[in-house]
């Protein structure tokens, strides 16, 4: 009872609200999904959807922490892209090579999250610009790098890790994700750089008056955004076996998509990781709703525009 | 970004022209002149000719960019809208289809605009949406690259009328008008007006609602002009035409002198800046580099132009204090 009590005044509580919410629409518009079409629901269909949803949630990490910082990552389409393209033209789909082209891959994104955050806080280009034009940057050289037809494989491995079942008889994906969310979710909110990222997103002069590095934190918030896009650019190659061109461009809008409906604010400043988990549920299983009608790609682009919108309102009304 | 720092407060005076915005003018000069002797020190009429046409629809998405940008917002649905008309004017029936796709394209702005002043939501992730939007739209439509696109289309995007090719004439015309409405009528100081200060234009009796969404409807116009042209330069339509404009537009607008923060920006400059773009695209073409070099040069020629002034500045500041300017304003 006293558990119950404590969850309810949590959830009560600020941006809390938005959070909690976020949880119960995805439940309900399971459930919802489960009573309108035969054979939606049941544990395995709850599995794939969270093992899904976690694609879109790790990409979802650097927005959520790029819009609480003031920004937004519109690099993360291509950084995926090249990530995977990278990962399956090192390895050439041997586990054997599969550490050096994971590190190749790491420095490769450290360095375009680098770049990204310094030409922000250091040159002041606009977020928008900078990451936009970071996207374009990344298509050049991972189509110079392929020469425009991808080589290669998966290593079988991340298959494994993307397709496999682990433990518990949940799948690796689903126990990847929780470590990850966990780790992102100790980062944000015990450490002092996830304090220091709040405040430089709330009141960035104020921040820096009061000894916050601002300018650091904002440059390492990229590099954990690029980071997280071409760590789930691996794992959609491990998904699909194999890298083409184009694999990232849905998860541009999705991953803002996610993070807004978890309730991070496009202001910054305001927002958590637990939220934008909510949001990959609830656009995971609208995705899979939207399958189970057959009604295409086409309408799924359309339905993101629609709920990032309705979603906006929704939280704007709340801050009001 | 500090509301009132003196233009005296910037110490370096030697990089003031970087913030000229007539500097555009000399950088396409010196272009054409390096195009001119890399084609052996001449061009032909047909060369002139494609280049008018090739450039005229970074042209129209760059001034509706900018038109966007000077009223304090930004759009990054450009792209999408011109997919979308494209793709409406190949699917239309000859007569209907062109004042349909322009009527579209209004229409698709005028949401834009309305869900940005009404509803006080921001532009960037509002037309990013709405871009989605007008994308699966255009996939809807037609999944796949085809469609009939009339003859007289064609035409306008592709003839030539004696030497002079017919876009160039109704290129000509979109300046004219665009450029009477932005400097001779009163909509036209309004929209400086509101993009420089929007409280302060109000306060001086702007109603500034009408005005802002006015200028997400001209670039919703101009992209769907961008798109018919596309469509008959192809003679098809294709839903994925667009993609790579919305970038470009921006870099455009802004290549061309208009200011991100808004209330600042020339009709001229973006015309200038539009050529820049596609001669440099001709350059990398003769000179048999990689084509794929282009997505690099679309992305890195804003951020070098962009950063080179506070680079320089960031280097020289005084005491190894970090700039204490706002980080990572929108």
């Amino acid at each position: 009872m006293n558990l119950v009590n404590r969850v309810m005044e949590w959830s009560q509580r600020g941006s809390n609200r938005e959070v909690s919410i976020a949880y119960v629409a995805a439940a309900v518009l399971f459930l919802a999904g489960s009573a309108f079409i035969r054979g939606f629901f049941g544990w395995g269909h709850v599995l794939a959807i969270v093992s899904t949803a976690g694609f879109v949630g790790i990409v979802g990490i650097g927005q959520t922490f790029t819009l609480i910082t003031g920004g937004i990552d519109l690099s993360v389409a291509y950084m995926l892209n090249f990530g995977a393209l990278l990962v399956t033209g090192i390895s050439l789909g041997s586990s054997h090579h599969l550490a050096p082209a994971l590190m190749v891959v790491a420095v490769v994104a450290a360095v375009a999250g680098l770049v990204n955050g310094v030409g922000i806080t250091i040159l002041k280009i606009p977020p928008l610009i900078m990451t936009l034009s970071m996207n374009s940057i990344l298509e050049g050289v991972a189509l110079l790098y392929s020469n425009g037809t991808p080589t290669g494989a998966a290593p079988p491995l991340l298959t494994a890790l993307a397709t496999g079942t682990g433990p518990l008889s949940l799948p690796w994906m689903v126990w990847f994700w929780a470590v990850v969310s966990a780790f992102v979710l100790i980062l944000f909110r015990k450490t002092v750089f996830g304090r220091w990222t709040y405040a430089s997103g709330s009141a960035p002069r104020a921040s820096w008056l009061s000894g916050v590095p601002v300018e650091r934190v904002v440059i390492l918030v990229y590099i954990i955004s690029a980071l997280a896009a071409a760590l789930a650019g691996l794992l959609l190659a491990g998904y699909s076996g194999q890298a083409y061109f184009g694999m990232g461009d849905t998860y541009q809008l999705e991953s803002v998509a996610v993070a807004v409906i978890g309730g991070t604010s496009i202001l910054g400043g305001r927002g958590s990781y637990l939220g934008t988990v909510a949001g990959a549920l609830i656009l995971t299983t609208l995705t899979s709703l939207l399958q189970v009608l057959n009604v295409g790609a086409s309408m799924e682009s359309m339905l993101y525009g629609v709920v990032i919108i309705v979603m906006m309102m929704l939280n704007r009304e709340r801050q009001a | 970004m500090r509301r009132s720092t003196p233009k005296e407060a910037i110490p370096l005076r030697t990089f003031r022209w970087l913030r000229n915005e007539y500097l555009i003018y000399p950088i396409l000069v010196a272009l054409l002149v390096a195009y001119l002797i890399l084609n052996g020190g001449f061009l032909s009429v047909f060369q002139i000719q494609s280049l008018i046409t090739s450039t005229a629809p970074l042209i129209l998405v760059g001034l509706g960019e900018a038109v966007v940008i000077i009223s304090g917002g930004i759009d990054l649905s450009i792209g999408y809208m011109v997919s979308l008309t494209c793709v409406v004017v190949a699917t239309s029936s000859p007569v209907l289809g062109t004042p349909l796709a322009l009527a579209v394209g209004v229409v698709a702005g005028a949401v834009n605009g309305t869900l940005i002043t009404r509803f006080r939501l921001s532009a960037l992730v509002t037309t990013l949406a709405t871009g989605s939007f007008f994308l699966g739209m255009a996939l809807h439509i037609l999944p796949t690259p085809g469609g009939v696109v009339p003859e007289w289309v064609s035409t306008v995007a592709d003839g030539n009328m004696g030497p002079v090719p017919v876009a160039a004439i109704l290129l000509a015309a979109v300046v004219a008008i665009l450029g009477f409405i932005l400097y001779r009528v009163p909509a036209g100081r309004y929209l400086f007006a509101v993009g420089d200060n929007l409280e302060g234009a109000r306060q001086s009796g702007v109603v500034d609602a009408p005005i802002r969404i006015g200028a997400y409807a001209v670039a919703g116009l101009l992209a769907a002009v961008a798109g018919i042209f596309l469509a008959g330069q192809t003679s098809s339509g294709d839903p994925n035409i667009g993609t790579p404009f919305t970038l470009n537009a921006i870099v455009i607008a802004v290549l061309g002198g208009t200011s991100l923060a808004g209330g600042v920006g020339t009709v001229g400059g973006v015309v200038a800046a539009a050529f820049v773009l596609s001669v440099v695209s001709d350059i990398i073409f003769l000179t048999n580099a990689s084509s794929y070099l282009q997505y690099i040069v679309s992305g890195g020629i804003l951020v070098v132009v962009l950063g080179i002034g506070q680079g320089v500045r960031w280097i020289r500041r005084p005491t190894g204090q970090p700039s204490r300017e706002k980080v990572a304003d929108r």
